[in-house]
């Protein structure tokens, strides 16, 4: 999976892939335009926060936020190298076929209602992970 | 003949159905549309089918152009949703229908031929069993008619995973379309009778001929559903098992040529006259 390091330099591939050519797919077709906070993923022991502005990426940062997650995903190694092997975000989040599905993080209501930027993200995430 | 629609009053419920006003000297089709959507679905497959079988599709109630339950309410259980269906063949004066459907359709299916006398069933996309997880699943059906969710907006991604790789652009356009008019009443009460639904005790009770459909590409519907299903129709006069690669969950909309040539093969088990012994 790589060190923190590296990963915090493949976030910023993926920054510069969503606010660069991915931008529109993202802020129009999976509304990511109406998203304006962060996104945490914890991979293995290490969270990563992704911040946004109206579906701008504006920053990464290793750590949660401060005043809590808002939405995120976590899981283990083996949970991540099995979601870019198969890129499927919603097996990837499904409990009822998938025994290496992630922990859905922060508010169920939020995670809800931006399921498409989620989803979309971790597509992009995937190109530059995988 | 055109597809032409109409209004028929079901267990007290103004239902709105379509027919490609086919020739009713074979089993009439009676088709049953996936969670939260409604009768067009079955459009394609109508017209192919225009000048051999008599297709008839509906609303289940609160869905499409469909009245709701007193209340503006939708079925949410198994038992009701097929005790409907059967009130709506039965009105319409249906006898011994095919009756086919996909999704939560194909899952009713099961029922519908574990309990009344249909001539046979094909079920696409569809299982005798459901065990969904309340954590999670759960949570996501409860979701569905919340206030700040939009349902049209918030379950897009998912049906767009579920479509196969071979599905053309404008079948897909039409099945994110179905996304975009959903209401959340409805697909709640589809997802609450979706949610664990299991039927595999009573499957010995199928004597009809059974087609199992399934497009490979549907990763919530895995083989195994299928391959325990056709496992347990032991008394079946016929068991066709279809998988069909390229295509995914809405298979009526994305390969309805494929499905159409797979009814009519399969339709040479399906006797107009039988009527087979039902609990």
């Amino acid at each position: 999976m790589g060190d923190i390091n590296t990963k915090l330099q493949q976030f910023e591939k993926v920054k510069e892939l969503i606010n660069g050519p991915e931008a529109e797919l993202f802020k129009t077709r999976y509304l990511a335009r109406y998203f304006s906070g962060n996104i945490t993923f914890i991979m293995g022991d290490a969270p990563f926060t992704l911040n946004f502005h109206k579906g701008e990426m504006v920053s990464v940062e290793l750590g949660k936020p401060i005043n809590g997650i808002h939405i995120g995903l976590g899981g283990s190694d083996e949970q991540w190298t099995d979601f870019f092997r198969h890129k499927n975000f919603q097996l990837a989040t499904s409990p009822k076929h998938n025994p290496l599905c992630f922990e859905i993080l922060g508010s169920p209501l939020a995670y809800r209602q931006n399921n498409n930027t989620m989803a979309q993200l971790m597509r992009v995430m995937a190109k530059v992970m995988q | 003949m055109a597809i032409s629609g109409g209004y028929i009053t079901v267990n007290g419920i103004k239902t709105y159905y379509e027919t490609n006003n086919g020739p009713k000297d074979k089993p009439t089709i009676v088709c049953l549309h996936t969670a939260g959507r409604e009768c067009r679905q079955y459009h394609w497959m109508m017209d192919i089918f225009e000048d051999r079988y008599n297709m008839v599709a509906f609303d289940m109630p609160a869905h499409g152009k469909s009245w709701p339950l007193p209340g503006n309410k939708a079925i949410n259980n198994h038992k009701d949703y097929c005790e409907f269906a059967w009130a709506f063949i039965q009105a319409m004066e249906i006898e011994n229908p095919l009756v086919i459907g996909c999704s939560v359709g194909g899952n009713m299916v099961y029922y519908i031929a574990e309990h009344y006398p249909v001539a046979g069933i094909v079920s696409m996309q569809g299982s005798t069993f459901i065990k969904a997880l309340s954590g999670s699943y759960g949570t996501v059906v409860d979701l569905l008619d919340h206030p700040y969710i939009s349902v049209q907006h918030s379950h897009f991604d998912f049906s767009e995973s579920l479509i196969g790789q071979k599905c053309p652009e404008e079948a897909k356009d039409f099945i994110l379309w179905g996304v975009a008019q959903e209401c959340g009443v409805a697909k709640k009460g589809d997802l609450s009778i979706y949610n664990n639904y299991d039927v595999r005790g009573d499957l010995d009770k199928i004597s009809c001929p059974v087609m199992v459909i399934r497009g490979e590409d549907d990763w919530n519907v895995p083989e195994h559903y299928c391959q325990e299903a056709m496992k347990g129709m032991v008394n079946s006069k016929k068991v066709v098992w279809k998988p069909i690669p390229g295509y995914g969950h809405f298979i009526i909309v994305e390969a309805p040529e494929i499905i159409c040539e797979a009814i009519d093969d399969f339709m040479q088990y399906v006797d107009p006259a039988s009527t087979p012994d039902c609990a």
